[in-house]
């Protein structure tokens, strides 16, 4: 599998996904015109890596400075499959790195793993 | 009927408001994404940080409801772009975002019922309704989340202010007016 990699804009996150290494990172602000848009690439090649790895480690670090709700809504199912790969004999974690000026994403990050079942952790900058 | 922000008023000396910038026209991705910067840069200097995110925030949201739904549209490159006003007003609470744009009979309708329903819903009332909207819309159904009133309502904690104003039978002017208060 391709390494997926997105370079960053003022408005998009820097998307690097390495399948070998298990390693994903998202990495910005998330305010597009069509998060939709922005988003289908990178939930189809999530579907494509779970479909083909078996036993895999995977660490997602995740830095935004500010997702808008319509990005929301694309992490969340970012996530919801992150969940259904580690519920499946693999392994998932996902670091959350915040600012700590910034409580209204600390709590916008907190919610959207509400109901999942996968593990997580802040790390305060 | 909507009121008018009276620009003269907000900039004479003795004023409590001070007008940081009044948009009028097309609302495009670029246009955001310079007034979202120019909230950074400009309030950082006087403004603590977590206060800065919050009216940056709320004030994406509220612009790209301008952008998509303004019944009013433009076309560039094949896509459809809102026109609308955008303006950032600084008093003595804090920050009031406004917009206004022209909106349809049906598209005033859905919007008098989602106000309806988030300004009667308290701080817990709100998290929960976005979180479960959120988690039942299908990602495709539109441009948008269908979350951005629940979000704007959340991070002012008071209730949307709306007015409308008919223009002719079938449209009308849609304001919305967003208190970030100092906390």
């Amino acid at each position: 599998m391709e390494r997926l990699l997105i370079k960053p804009t003022k408005c998009t996150p820097e998307i690097v996904f390495d399948p070998e290494k298990g390693a994903f990172s998202i990495y910005g602000a998330s305010y597009p015109e069509n998060a939709y848009e922005f988003y289908t690439p990178i939930i189809d090649w999530i579907d494509n890596f779970i479909k083909n790895e078996k036993d895999k480690n995977v660490e997602l670090n995740v830095k935004m400075q500010y997702f808008d709700t319509s990005s929301s809504k694309c992490l969340l199912i970012i996530l919801e499959k992150l969940e259904s790969f580690h519920k499946n004999n693999n392994k998932v974690n996902v670091n959350w790195l915040y600012h700590e000026d910034d409580f209204d994403s600390l709590e916008s990050a907190e919610e959207l793993f509400i109901g999942l079942k996968l593990p997580h952790r802040f790390i305060k900058e | 009927m909507i009121n008018p922000i009276n620009i003269k008023e907000i900039n004479t000396s003795d004023s409590k408001s001070e007008m940081i910038f009044a948009f009028n026209g097309v609302v495009t991705q670029d246009l955001i994404v310079t007034l979202g910067e120019t909230i950074r840069g400009e309030l950082s200097l006087y403004t603590k940080p977590h206060l800065v995110n919050r009216v940056f925030a709320t004030f994406i949201e509220m612009a790209q409801n301008v952008m998509h739904y303004s019944d009013e549209k433009f076309y560039f490159d094949q896509k459809s772009y809102g026109k609308g006003q955008l303006i950032l007003i600084k008093n003595n609470d804090g920050f009031e975002i406004v917009i206004i744009n022209r909106v349809n009979e049906t598209q005033k309708k859905a919007l008098v019922k989602k106000v309806e329903l988030v300004n009667k819903m308290n701080k817990n009332e709100l998290k929960d309704l976005y979180i479960k909207t959120r988690r039942q819309k299908s990602i495709d159904s539109a441009k948008g989340a269908g979350l951005g009133f629940i979000d704007i309502a959340r991070r002012s904690g008071l209730p949307l202010n709306v007015d409308f104003e008919n223009i002719d039978s079938f449209h009308h002017l849609f304001q919305l007016r967003v208190m970030i208060q100092e906390s």
